[in-house]
């Protein structure tokens, strides 16, 4: 935090070179700081950067002008109350790559990314996840360094298992649980788990340039809540549960192909996608 | 943070672009003696007295706008023997037809509808490309384009009428002089392809659009029609000074090697001005039209006053391309006596929010510009032509018609840049105002993101959002809002505007309007909607092969934020972006509720899900690009005869004033055809006028 006063004197004087000391709210030295500055009627000091409290909460310091005798004028000692609130730092937490569809009591990975508003360092500290009802399921811990590329996100992979019954289940992550000096405020963030029973039939889609009728690769297709990406023939296999579907097959510069299909067998469908025609500025 | 500012004038201030305050013209014009009149923030602020003043240059013709109304009526005026010089507050010539498309809608037998009838190449045989139409899809006369272009019955996909409001008497001179005007262009350096279409409510009966092109070749040589790949442009890397938008492969409309669009119709035209003798003063701003009494009698001359550009980086003044035929002027303010006439060429209102508030008041948002804002600077299309015209008693016409062309205002779909209606790359001197060329996104791409307010709320569905009804032409149909398409659209049908026909063919979204709307971070009196974001995530950017780097992007031009979470982007942009008014308060729970939709599959408040496939904002970094919307070209304007004069409120001819496209109203079409034909009506008339 940064501090900066302003002493005047009754009659005014110019108190430049004088030192002013804060004191901390236990009565100990917390530092000084000179007056630079006379306008006339004001002394003020430069800045001054000090160190908040560690622990969150109010405070009160002391800035104090000690007594001066100045061209044989004696000022008494005067003294003024610093009253701030210290706030633990914020976590954010984000949480990705998660399967969009994971079969019941199976495991699946997530990745957990946590920062400090301020920065702080995470290293090895832990976090943890609980599921729908609250209950902590797992716990993971941090790495010693930095995500590559970012400037204070600690990620971690965890493995989770899930639950014995289909549904979409609203877990969440909270960080920091252990492990960090400060006190940061909990950070948490909630993901979906879809859980679905094993898959039954196979769904075989076949990606095509409408054009030229040739394959496309790398073609992404959506059954929510299954994904695949098309192969170099453009093909993709998709394994779902029975029942009705909306197929959509999607690639950059195409318009997405939709397709209502019900599923109660295994099947083929074929998506031929047009390129999106090129906005024209005229 | 970062300074929030209101206007494009301070902005332009802090930019380095000279910008007249009011504070500025009051000075002068007490300087000049002259009364002072409030206006809100265009240098009108005068009306100068005629026998105090002394004129410092006196011509036949003065022109106000080097760009497509002006330039062929310069040409046009010369041609007839008159001396003329052009006003151009850019620092450049060619105005927003620079930056075209370069595509050309006129008709009613033009002299291309007949080449191609006829199945002729061109006289340099250049077009090889084979004819796009049929005979019968070419053939028409001026009475048949007359009644095309002011069909009371044609409604558009936005259920709008684009003809019906179309003045009678400026439509009848119009069909008759496409002839004479497209005979005009290719008689200075204008080459054109193949008949292909026609846009922008063109008409709806028959084909009618030409683009212009020039031929790749080793050096840009304007008189044997080539232009250098340098000057027109690597895709995706430069544009030049010479073109400042990529010149288009014109190989389908006109041969293999053709590079099409704006540059090869203005730089033509340019090329020919110049050549004939007509002069110019850039870096100068027309600020008052001057009449004999302010009501009443002739219009004499112009004051106008030095507006010059400078690089943003370096400081160092705008050049034009071209110098000879310039008239380098620097002093604060000028006189101009125009012995015959005066031609209004000065573009449109579309880059004053005062002026386009008055169709749509949530556009006072100064955040938003016009198309060519960058090119022609925040003065570029500020209304003052037709200001100007205003305050020596002109009338006003069309004003409703800004809502009966698609892309008045819309979202290009563009990312990352103030300037979202252009391509041009870095080479062109005013690209540092754009600071980065944009993310541009087709509207499926929108799949890939969600749009959000300034307060941080999604507003509708992202998949419709750059959706628009897109210019009711040939050859109609129902995209175009029409029963039958072709030649089986027949003209002053009822059933073109039956109830029955706009239920089944609309197709308007009305998405920017939501954007527009009022939100919680609007405050009185104007209730602004602020900026809206884009918001997406790294997998977005790999998934669809986005190009976020330089200089699609730019790290500093607060358009385009990354962060390792939400709540860290949300700060960064209100730090970052100067319209940003508001902190983005609701930014997190709204992505927090998007992530919660794509696991169920569907968005019960906006309806995504069954059009395209919805995706987790989840992987860190995050992104914030701008999507601002535009507006595009204006309509309304001063009300223009026949002879393009322009009308007083008695419905009388102002003596010796014309005026056409952007600057004039009346007529629905849009961009260059109108511009052209009026400009050579106006140039003929002007010069015939007696001197005085
Ligand atoms: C990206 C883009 C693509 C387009 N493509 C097409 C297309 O393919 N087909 C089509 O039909 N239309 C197109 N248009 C629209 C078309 O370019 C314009 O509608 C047309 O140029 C308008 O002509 P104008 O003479 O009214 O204005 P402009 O061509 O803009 O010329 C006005 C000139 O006046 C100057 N000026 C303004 N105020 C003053 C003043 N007070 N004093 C001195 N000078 C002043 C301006 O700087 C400018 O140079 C396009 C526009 C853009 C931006």
């Amino acid at each position: 935090m940064m501090l900066r006063a302003k002493v005047s004197c009754l009659p005014a004087c110019d108190l430049r070179g004088h030192t002013l000391f804060i004191k901390d709210h236990t009565g100990a030295g917390a530092g000084s700081v000179g007056l630079t500055e006379f306008d006339g009627q004001t002394n003020q000091t430069s800045d001054l950067v000090m160190k908040a409290p560690v622990e969150a909460g109010e405070y009160t310091w002391v800035a104090v002008c000690p007594a001066v005798v100045k061209d044989d004028v004696s000022y008494i000692e005067a003294r003024a109350p610093i009253s701030f609130t210290v706030k633990p730092h914020t976590t954010s937490v984000v949480v990705w790559d998660i399967p969009s569809a994971v079969v019941v009591s199976e495991q699946f990975r997530i990745k957990v990314g946590i920062k400090c508003s301020s920065e702080c360092g995470f290293a090895n500290s832990r976090f943890g996840v609980y599921d729908h009802e609250g209950a902590r399921v797992a716990t993971g811990t941090l790495p010693g360094d930095r995500w590559p590329g970012t400037t204070g996100l600690y990620v971690a992979e965890v493995e989770l298992d899930a639950p014995a019954g289909e549904g979409l289940y609203t877990w969440s992550i909270r960080a920091p649980e252990a492990g960090v000096g400060i006190p940061h405020a909990d950070g948490s963030s909630s993901f979906g788990v879809r859980v679905v029973s094993r898959p039954e039939h196979l769904v075989v889609v076949e990606a095509i340039d409408k054009e030229s009728q040739t394959p496309l690769a790398g073609a992404r297709v959506v059954m929510h809540p299954y994904k695949a990406v098309s192969d170099e023939r453009g093909i993709a296999e998709v394994r779902v549960v029975k029942g009705p579907y909306k197929l959509f097959v999607s690639q950059t510069r195409y318009l997405t192909f939709g397709l209502p299909v019900e599923v109660d067998a295994d099947m083929r469908a074929r998506a031929e996608l047009s390129l999106e025609p090129v906005p024209e500025r005229n | 943070m970062a300074k929030k500012r209101d206007t494009d004038q301070k902005n332009a201030k802090l930019r380095g672009e000279k910008a007249v305050s009011r504070r500025d013209f009051v000075k002068s014009g007490a300087a000049a003696g002259a009364a002072v009149f409030s206006t809100s923030g265009t240098a009108l602020a005068q009306v100068s007295p005629v026998e105090a003043i002394r004129w410092d240059y006196e011509v036949d013709v003065v022109v106000i706008g080097a760009g497509c109304t002006g330039l062929p009526a310069a040409i046009r005026a010369r041609d007839l023997g008159a001396s003329v010089i052009i006003v151009e507050q850019n620092f450049d010539v060619g105005g927003k037809m620079l930056h075209s498309g370069g595509q050309i809608s006129l008709g009613g037998g033009d002299p291309l509808q007949l080449r191609d009838i006829r199945g002729e190449r061109d006289a340099e045989g250049f077009v090889t490309a084979p004819r796009q139409h049929t005979v019968e899809e070419l053939t028409e006369d001026t009475d048949f384009l007359f009644k095309d272009h002011t069909d009371w019955s044609v409604m558009d996909a936005a259920a709008q009428a684009p003809y019906r409001y179309n003045e009678r008497d400026l439509h009848r001179a119009y069909a008759d002089n496409c002839y004479a005007t497209r005979e005009f262009l290719m008689a200075n350096y204008v080459r054109m392809g193949r008949i292909s279409g026609t846009h922008g409510n063109g008409g709806m009966s028959r084909a009618r659009r030409a683009v212009t092109f020039l031929m790749e070749g080793p050096a840009t040589d304007i008189k044997k029609g080539t232009v250098s790949r340098q000057d027109a442009g690597i895709r995706r890397v430069s544009s030049s000074h010479f073109a400042p938008r990529f010149m288009e492969d014109g190989a389908k409309v006109a041969s293999p090697g053709a590079r099409v669009n704006g540059a090869a119709l203005s730089r033509c035209l340019e090329f020919s001005a110049r050549e004939k003798g007509v002069r110019f003063i850039l870096n100068c701003h027309m600020d008052e039209i001057i009449r004999e009494q302010q009501f009443s009698g002739r219009v004499v001359g112009i004051r106008a006053s030095y507006s010059p550009r400078f690089h943003p980086q370096t400081g160092a003044r705008l050049e034009s391309l071209w110098q000879n035929g310039n008239i380098d002027d620097r002093r604060e303010t000028i006189y101009i006596r125009a012995r015959k006439a005066i031609v209004i060429g000065s573009g449109g209102h579309a880059n004053n929010p005062q002026f386009r508030s008055m169709f749509y008041p949530a556009w006072r948002e100064p955040a938003f510009v016009s198309s060519g804002w960058a090119l022609l600077g925040p003065r570029g299309q500020d209304a003052s032509g037709i200001i100007a015209g205003m305050r020596i008693g002109a009338n006003l016409a069309g004003m409703h018609q800004n809502l009966s062309y698609g892309s008045t205002f819309h979202f290009p779909g563009t990312l990352a840049t103030r300037d979202p209606y252009t391509d041009m790359l870095p080479g062109h001197p005013t690209f540092p105002f754009r600071g980065s060329t944009g993310i541009v996104l087709g509207t499926d791409s929108f799949q890939h993101l969600i749009v959000v307010n300034q307060v941080g709320k999604r507003f509708f569905n992202e998949m419709l959002v750059t959706v628009r009804e897109g210019g009711a032409a040939f050859p109609a149909g129902p995209g175009k809002g029409q029963p039958r398409s072709g030649l089986a659209h027949v003209q002053g049908d009822w059933r073109n505007a039956s109830a029955d026909n706009i239920r089944k063919t609309y197709t308007e979204p009305n998405s920017i309007h939501a954007a527009l709307a009022i939100n919680e971070g609007s405050k009185p009196p104007d209730y602004l909607s602020g900026p809206i974001w884009t918001i997406f995530d790294r997998a977005a950017v790999e998934r669809d092969k986005w190009n976020i780097n330089p200089p699609f992007t730019s790290p500093t031009n607060g358009f385009f934020f990354s962060a390792d979470t939400i709540e860290e982007l949300a700060a960064k942009i209100y730090k970052g972006h100067e319209f940003q008014r508001v902190p983005l308060t609701y930014l997190a729970e709204t992505v927090a509720k998007w992530n919660s939709y794509v696991d169920r599959g569907s968005d019960p408040e906006f309806g995504r899900g069954s059009d395209a496939p919805m995706y987790r904002i989840e992987k860190p970094p995050f992104y914030a690009a701008t999507l601002y919307p535009v507006w595009h070209d204006s309509y309304g304007g001063l009300r223009i005869n026949g002879r393009a004069q322009v009308v007083d409120l008695q419905g009388e001819p102002i003596p010796g004033l014309y005026a056409g496209g952007e600057a004039s109203g009346g007529g629905n079409q849009h961009g260059l055809g109108r511009a052209l034909v009026h400009g050579y009506i106006a140039g003929t008339n002007a010069a015939r006028e007696s001197s005085t």
